[in-house]
């Protein structure tokens, strides 16, 4: 029940959204048959709902549903359906073996590159397999070599992965000249390295007979 | 079939969305269904909107022709009808448009008058078929927003959230838009909601 004309407004757009008899129950209202305002509003918008109500219902042709559908048909088909079933017939492609582990092969490197810090440093553990490797390869293949030569290349080798991708780089590079057996270009090509092998060594006392080592060179 | 009514909450239990979802899997049968179900309604709401023009049958096969179409993109966000719908409000303004550039439609009998033509009041038995012809020129001459929003609410007793749904905008709108339609339309017909008239 609205008991003011705001209120009835209020109450008016409810019904008008709503079913008539819910307009018929707001003639009904005590403030409305109170004041002939809202009552001559009430009857106009009755008023228009009754002028819309008298739009008839549309009538729908007979079967429109199944002319539709004929009329549909070979869109249907096209879409789907036949469609479908021919498609279904394309034998599965023949996927070649081990593609898998080509595939992976083949994104080692960008993997590796994603597996990278945001500072562009390469992992810890893949440095340290590299170091490893490098090392490895060393002793193998510098059997001229005396083991307080060995130490030190290994430490030369540790600094120059912990300090940057490009000494690892560096130091493969000479990987290649180890190849070569040129042993003595290569010890004179770490050169570079000597500084920061002295300095790591002031810290770490097993360092100091390969810094030793490297500096009679 | 009324596949809407006793819906608790839309999507879940609403047949069409049920329907579109078997389609999309592959069910031709489900297609069917809907067209069987939803085809009349679509007319209806055609009708409602256009008026009854020659091509009604034509676009509901276009209606129906999308729905293939979107098959494959179709998601149950809401009730199908209320996806259907919207549907069906692109194709009637596309329509509405194409037919004020001058490709009319076929028109069956100068059923609506033109949306600026003066209503005059009745003075005679024919009344009532001249009332229902104003009314429809009435509604023709609606923004097409605001006559598919009343066409919606008040034929198809959609309420104005699912109103808001079908045109993309909130309920505060629709009834702003309802408003605004029923402003214009007493407007309109003004001499035919005298007292006792209608």
């Amino acid at each position: 029940m609205s008991t003011s004309c705001a209120e009835f407004r209020i109450a008016l757009e409810a019904a008008l959204a709503g079913p008539e008899g819910r307009r018929a129950a707001l003639a009904q209202d005590a403030h409305v048959a109170a004041c002939a305002g809202c009552r001559a509003e009430l009857a106009r918008e009755q008023r228009l709902e009754r002028a819309l109500a008298a739009v008839p219902a549309v009538v729908v042709p007979p079967a429109l549903a199944r002319r539709v559908l004929a009329r549909l048909a070979p869109e249907r088909d096209a879409a789907g359906g036949e469609l479908d079933e021919l498609l279904a017939r394309v034998p599965p492609p023949t996927v070649p073996a081990g593609l898998a582990g080509a595939v992976l092969a083949g994104l080692a490197p960008e993997r590796a590159r994603a597996r990278r810090g945001p500072s562009g440093r390469l992992g810890p553990a893949w440095l340290l397999a590299a170091a490893a490797g490098l090392v490895l390869g060393w002793l193998l293949l510098a059997r001229r070599a005396a083991p307080a030569e060995i130490r030190h290349e290994l430490a030369r080798a540790a600094l120059a992965l912990e300090a940057d991708e490009e000494l690892l780089a560096y130091a493969l590079e000479h990987w290649e000249l180890l190849h070569d057996e040129d042993l003595d270009l290569w010890l004179a090509s770490l050169d570079p390295v000597d500084e920061l092998l002295m300095e790591v060594a002031g810290e770490e006392p097993w360092l100091d007979a390969a810094a030793e080592g490297g500096a009679e060179r | 079939m009324d596949p809407d009514a006793g819906l608790a909450d839309a999507p879940e239990g609403d047949p069409g969305v049920r329907w579109m979802l078997r389609y999309q899997a592959g069910d031709e049968g489900a297609f069917d269904e809907l067209v069987e179900c939803y085809a009349p309604r679509v007319f209806a709401l055609l009708t409602r909107f256009l008026g009854p023009v020659g091509l009604r049958e034509d676009l509901v096969q276009e209606v129906f022709l999308r729905v293939i179409r979107a098959r494959r993109e179709y998601r149950p966000e809401a009730r199908f009808s209320t996806w259907l719908y919207r549907i069906v409000f692109n194709l009637s303004v596309n329509e509405t448009q194409r037919r004020k550039s001058g490709a009319s439609l076929d028109d069956d009998e100068g059923y609506f008058l033109r949306a600026d033509e003066r209503v005059e009041p009745p003075g005679s038995a024919l009344e009532r078929a001249d009332l229902v012809a104003s009314v429809q020129a009435a509604l023709a001459s609606l923004p097409e927003r605001q006559r598919m929003a009343i066409v919606l609410a008040k034929y198809e007793e959609l309420p104005y959230e699912e109103v808001g749904r079908v045109l993309g905008t909130s309920e505060k709108a629709v009834k702003s838009m309802i408003h605004r339609a029923r402003e214009t339309l007493r407007a309109r017909l003004g001499s035919f909601l005298e007292e006792g008239v209608a």
